[in-house]
């Protein structure tokens, strides 16, 4: 048995706006991409929510639907500021800290030192081994009880160091951990067991499940499917079959089943995919235009992998037209490479094919099938471009010293 | 230059967020490894630093500009950057009543 923490900061974005500027506090406030840009809401605190201003709306939407909304532009770098600083809280109290995101970590609280001290020793529990002296492990529900004391600690000492609020969810896995993080918010601190995993979630609607989006939902709802309970009960077999392996983790996920370790910050978790994306001020509709954004975006996912250590071979290009419509595709290289040359090359080959010509508001660049340099089995194409190797060295090389914008490709500039 | 970004109503007035990249005087305590700005000068008009309420880092190249979000006696909010290689203070937003 092991009880693992979700920490959820509330409303993170915009919280940290209102602490910085306590004028902001007790308004609605959103915090949005560029806003010279068509930009999305990142964060909305909880009086913008009454009005239906949510995460991931565009800015304009926000603001319509509260015109007396704050709009403040996002600036990244003092969120990942704070972020580390409450990483720094939490590692007191156990090294085993997952961040999970800028506003979110998991902590695997089995081995912390405080747990079944303290609270637990003085119900009677042998505090070392984790069981109850001479009866045995400990039933579930007294470990779970035992980790509410840290879990208030964590949050009041988020509180004290940084003025802002954390929602904790607990659990015996990772994924119970999320959803029960989701139950009640903000400041909220909701523990819950498998058993009681079961008995909350298993009457909801499955898109109350995370993982699960509006496009499953209606897959698995034309199964019948409309109930996490349903989820949880219908045969292996015939989920795999319409879902593949999402089908099984689907099915885990309605049980309250998850395997998945809490994987320590000093480890790293491995990185999938590394891309970019820009919502343009106006829908264009120019080639020329569409190219030269291809291209930055290009060049800063190339910098980023080299700057991270990563080669890829999948790269992708996302389109959203003027009518809010996605497309998405994808094509494997034969090799692995982070040169931004052969990710643009890829991703204008891609919008050439894919592209209706409709005008666009969005665009990015991503590369996937990612690996450490280091441990790249497959040659890669610096392998037999030495001289391309070295230009790309040199200007990598300025840029460390001078900045991202000391050197700019002449087609990136619109 | 002036951006006004937003214009949330309070009720006794208006305010008004602006992003502005005007050079500034700083008197600047030095404390336990930290910088702690404590009145600044901004065209004729001296601001008295009730409260340092955050400070963040932002790295251009090997260069590091460090931010400093403020809150002035008056209570109107201010963020500064202190860019470290080329020594140099800048006003980047006023957040005041109109």
């Amino acid at each position: 048995m092991r009880v693992v923490a979700h920490v959820d900061m509330d409303a993170f974005f915009a919280s940290v706006e209102e602490k910085m500027n306590p004028r902001l506090a007790g308004h609605p406030l959103a915090v949005g991409g560029d806003l010279k840009r068509r930009g999305v809401v990142s964060s909305a605190n909880y009086e913008a929510r009454k009005f239906g201003v949510r995460a991931g709306m565009p800015n304009a939407e926000a603001v319509r639907l509260c015109p007396d909304l704050t709009l403040v532009e996002g600036n990244p770098q003092k969120y990942v500021h704070v972020s580390l600083q409450i990483l720094e809280i939490l590692k007191n109290f156990t090294p085993i800290v997952e961040p999970f995101s800028i506003d979110e970590a998991f902590l695997d609280l089995t081995g912390a030192p405080r747990l079944l001290q303290g609270t637990a020793r003085s119900k009677g529990l042998n505090a070392d081994a984790g069981t109850r002296a001479g009866a045995g492990p400990l039933a579930p529900d007294d470990l779970l009880e035992a980790a509410i004391p840290i879990a208030r600690a964590i949050q009041r000492a988020i509180h004290r160091r940084t003025d802002l609020t954390a929602t904790i969810g607990m659990g015996p896995n990772k994924y119970i951990a999320k959803m029960a993080s989701g139950v009640e918010k903000p400041r909220g601190l909701t523990p819950l067991t498998q058993e009681s995993y079961r008995r909350y979630f298993w009457p909801r609607d499955v898109k109350e499940l995370w993982g699960i989006g509006e496009k499953t939902r209606v897959a698995l709802e034309k199964l019948g499917i409309t109930t996490v309970g349903q989820l949880a009960h219908f045969p292996k077999e015939f989920l795999t079959y319409h879902f593949g392996l999402n089908g099984d983790h689907m099915r885990n996920a309605a049980l309250g089943e998850d395997e998945g370790e809490v994987v320590p910050y000093y480890r790293g978790v491995p990185v999938k995919s590394m891309g970019h994306e820009f919502t343009l001020s106006h829908d264009i509709d120019s080639r020329e235009r569409i190219g030269a954004h291809l291209l930055r975006l290009s060049d800063m996912v190339g910098r980023r992998m080299r700057q991270d250590g990563y080669l890829g071979r999948i790269v992708a290009v996302k389109l959203r037209d003027s009518n809010f419509r996605t497309t998405i595709r994808q094509r494997a290289l034969p090799y692995l490479m982070n040169d931004e040359s052969l990710i643009h090359k890829t991703s204008s080959a891609l919008l050439d094919e894919n592209w209706n010509g409709r005008p666009l508001r969005l665009i990015g660049v991503s590369v996937s099938g990612l690996v450490a340099s280091g441990n790249a089995e497959q040659p890669s194409l610096f392998d037999t471009d030495e001289r391309r190797r070295k230009m790309i060295e040199a200007v990598d090389s300025l840029r460390d010293r001078f900045g991202d914008t000391a050197l700019v490709r002449a087609g990136a500039i619109e | 230059m002036l951006h006004a970004h937003t214009f949330p109503k309070e009720q006794d007035g208006y305010f008004m967020i602006e992003s502005i990249h005007d050079p500034i005087e700083v008197i600047t305590m030095f404390t336990a490894g930290r910088m702690k700005p404590i009145r600044f000068r901004w065209k004729s008009k001296t601001v008295k630093i009730a409260k340092v309420t955050g400070d963040w880092v932002r790295h251009e190249g090997q260069n590091k500009i460090h931010y400093f979000a403020l809150l002035a006696d008056n209570a109107d909010y201010y963020e500064i950057r202190y860019d470290s290689r080329e020594m140099t203070w800048q006003l980047t937003r006023v957040w005041m009543e109109g």
